[in-house]
């Protein structure tokens, strides 16, 4: 019990965290509002474009690379969380888990040959 | 755990799948050595080769007896060594149909086409050769990524671009559901080992958590019926058919649906037939039996009846194709004795004539450039062998005697019957179901050959492919061999229980 | 109630609000904050089991790397269909819907309900370790499986998002 005790009161700094962030702004917009003028006109809800007139639309259709990289970005992620554990325990595993594991990165390695290969790294 | 007990373990039970997984591996690599200009023609025979060097190394280890590696993450037995010669045998088959696929696209993605096809037929092995709840869930979800890429595999295409969104969302949906029943299970039991569980969940039987058990039972359910395309979750079949390349579809309605039916038997005959219902009578199966038999009525009632409207081919092959799945579930609805040998029989049957129907339809289809039943007109007067080997494959489906497919539900109807006389509901619908998709099969049938003028049609603009004959042949010989002698399939399968 | 209780319901609350809220709200970017509450919640009731690699993992694999690719992928895609005037459902499907979902509801609670839960002793310790010796031993071939299924995930999204007729032209 002694344990778990320590283990949430480890928490605790967290949570002391999470009420201020989520305090900070909603005070600081609180109080803007209260004391703000307000008086709207056309020029000020305009768009900021450094000084320029708006010309086009705000959303730009991004290049499906960008989607490439992300998706790469994922499998990865995934693979370094099986990677963790597997440091961790390294030390009681022994040689099977080095093979496993050698096994286990070749297979994405041929994933990551294969993107490179279909030119998905290339940015052209 | 030492190297010492991982070595000795049998490894060399695995055989057939490290075939397919090196084969898989290698060819993937070959493909990004070789040049864009050279002919990815040989992928197809390659991995053709290697699906039939993995069935022979199946056949071989055949007399191995049982074994299990790492706490039943992988089961080697009698059950498994059956149900994986009929992935083996339906994917080998899809295969050589695949060589000869056309679409628009196809130059791109032919090696990826191969290799995708094997890397989801060793999903499906794992399903059928797994005692673990997170390996055969692995399995699955390895099966159906690989289906969900075959699919979308025909960019250009919008009609398979809306099946594969389709397909891809249920599902990811209906594997959702099916992983919130098997945590049900994990937190009742603390384990995943499905011997263990056996054992654990036989001791709660008459307290509350039986009625947890229950619900686990309704969530898994609903996850195995949407991979067999069974109703009410059946809604992606035609779409998905419709929209796939042929060979896909034959290997979604032959590969994965067994892959379906054999993960439903491992799971629901491991957990629930020894598990007892609150009040602690019966066993949990026998009381879940009618959720099982409603499923099957409804299945078979659907599937023949909106298979009767269909213009396009292989929307009414997708309607048939839940129609036999709902056949398929009567001996487990019926808890036959001999379900294990029903099921196994019917796949089988289902197995050679399905793929051999696909195969006619996908020489016809892309000859025609037709997906509509009138694409079969006066076939007999334009393509003889071609109209009369489909003649087989339909009464086949149809199950008339003389071929395999009479003798598969001549089977599921006798045990059902033999095991408890209440079993007549289910036996009538089936019987009745059968009698309607005769208008079906036959409307394709009177299509190819009292349809058509003779001096209109057309003769057929390309030859039938090498790939193709072979299918076809081996299909029309299993077919009529199968049903005039099903001792030659069934004795092995005694051998391998006995 | 306990106090781990009381801290369990405020979590629970957002995991299901943010659910709620993903499944309401009409804008792409805001569904896809709503869902990272949800990933979150899920992410501090692992944490609340002591499950802290879990935890961590779920932040790194869903609140970073799902969401990154949401984001593009919305970022990919036109959303002129937002402001279009919503499809009507009939309120016969609406029926229907509720009715089932809230029988699945009721059902499950009265099975749920009854049951006595025995308290289980916490495991406070190395959990990383604990899940690192028992996955490379006993779990080695789901594991291996992954890795083949990592790689077809990937090999089918380069392939489904590449574009042919570019490459073609080069």
């Amino acid at each position: 019990m002694d344990a778990l005790n320590t283990y949430f009161n480890s928490y605790t700094i967290v949570g002391v965290f999470l009420v201020i962030g989520i305090l900070l702004p909603l005070v600081a917009w609180g109080i803007g509002a209260l004391v703000q003028p307000h008086e709207p006109n056309e020029e000020k809800e305009k768009t900021y474009e450094s000084g320029l007139d708006p010309f086009h639309e705000a959303t730009v259709k991004f290049h499906v690379r960008y989607y490439h990289i992300a998706i790469l970005f994922v499998i990865f992620d995934v693979e370094t969380i099986f990677l963790y554990p597997w440091a961790v325990a390294y030390d009681k595993l022994g040689l099977f888990a080095l093979i496993e594991m050698l096994i286990f990165v070749t297979l994405l390695l041929i994933g990551l040959l294969y993107a490179w290969k279909k030119k998905v790294l290339k940015w052209m | 755990m030492d190297l010492q007990t991982l070595l000795s373990f049998h490894w060399d039970t695995m055989m057939p799948e490290f075939i397919i997984l090196i084969s898989a591996t290698v060819l993937s690599l070959i493909d990004l050595f070789i040049g864009r200009s050279f002919s990815r023609k040989f992928f197809g025979w390659a991995s053709f080769i290697a699906v039939v060097a993995a069935l022979v190394s199946l056949i071989s280890l055949s007399d191995h007896g049982v074994t299990t590696i790492l706490n039943n993450s992988y089961v080697f037995d009698s059950f498994s060594i059956v149900f994986k010669a009929i992935l083996l045998i339906g994917t080998a088959l899809v295969i050589l149909m695949a060589i000869s696929d056309k679409f628009e696209n196809i130059e791109e993605v032919k090696s990826e086409y191969f290799y995708l096809l094997m890397t989801g037929l060793l999903g499906a092995m794992f399903m059928s050769s797994s005692g673990d709840l997170i390996t055969l869930f692995i399995g699955l979800e390895l099966l159906s990524i690989s289906s969900y890429i075959l699919v979308a595999i025909r960019k250009e295409n919008s009609k398979s671009n809306e099946a594969a969104m389709k397909y891809i969302i249920n599902g990811s949906i209906a594997s959702a559901i099916l992983l919130f029943g098997l945590s049900y299970i994990y937190g009742l039991t603390g384990s995943t080992d499905l011997a263990a569980v056996q054992q654990i969940v036989s001791t709660l039987s008459g307290t509350e958590l039986s009625g947890l058990l229950g619900l686990s039972f309704l969530f898994i359910i609903v996850g195995f019926t949407f991979k067999i395309a069974a109703a009410p979750f059946h809604m992606w079949a035609p779409d998905v058919y419709q929209g796939a390349s042929t060979p896909v579809a034959a290997f979604l309605s032959v590969v994965s649906k067994s892959a379906g039916f054999i993960i439903i038997i491992r799971v629901l005959l491991n957990i629930y037939a020894g598990a007892y219902s609150p009040d602690g009578q019966l066993p949990l199966l026998i009381n879940m039996q009618n959720y099982i038999f409603t499923i099957s009525a409804i299945t078979i009632i659907l599937g023949n009846a909106v298979a009767l409207m269909q213009t396009n081919i292989k929307r009414m092959f997708a309607y048939s194709s839940v129609a036999h799945a709902g056949y398929i579930l009567v001996p487990l609805a019926a808890v036959s004795p001999l379900l294990f040998e029903n099921i196994w029989f019917y796949l089988l049957a289902y197995t050679v004539t399905n793929i051999g129907a696909f195969a006619v339809i996908q020489y016809v289809v892309s000859d025609e450039n037709n997906e509509n039943i009138e694409a079969f007109r006066g076939l007999y007067k334009r393509k003889r062998s071609m109209a009369i080997a489909l003649l087989f494959f339909l009464i086949s489906l149809a199950g008339i005697p003389g071929t395999v497919g009479f003798i598969a539900k001549l089977q599921i109807i006798a045990s059902a019957l033999a095991n408890n006389p209440i079993n007549i509901t289910i036996v009538v619908i089936m019987i009745l179901g059968t009698l309607v998709s005769y208008f079906y099969y036959f409307r394709v049938i009177a299509e190819m050959f009292f349809k058509g003028d003779r001096l209109e049609l057309q003769p057929p603009k390309n030859e039938i492919p090498f790939n193709l004959i072979v299918v076809i042949g081996v299909c029309v010989a299993a077919t009529i061999v199968l049903g005039l002698m099903p001792n030659l399939a069934l004795d092995n399968f005694y051998k391998l229980f006995s | 109630m306990s106090s781990s209780g009381i801290v369990f319901s405020i979590i629970a609350i957002c995991a299901i609000l943010g659910g709620l809220m993903m499944i309401t709200l009409k804008k792409v970017m805001h569904m896809t904050v709503a869902m990272i509450l949800t990933y979150f919640s899920i992410a501090a009731l692992y944490v609340l089991l002591t499950a802290e690699f879990v935890a961590v993992a779920q932040v790194l694999v869903y609140s970073g790397g799902i969401t990154i690719l949401m984001v593009f992928g919305i970022m990919l895609t036109y959303h002129k269909a937002e402001n279009r005037d919503e499809e009507k459902v009939s309120s016969f499907r609406k029926l229907i819907t509720f009715l089932s979902v809230a029988t699945l509801g009721i059902v499950s609670y009265f099975l749920v309900a009854p049951v006595d839960f025995v308290a289980e002793e916490i495991f406070v310790g190395d959990h990383t370790k604990a899940i690192g010796e028992i996955l490379y031993t006993n779990y080695i071939i789901p594991f291996e499986l992954v890795s083949i299924l990592l790689l077809v995930a990937l090999i089918g999204a380069v392939l489904l998002a590449k574009k042919d007729k570019e490459e073609a032209n080069e």
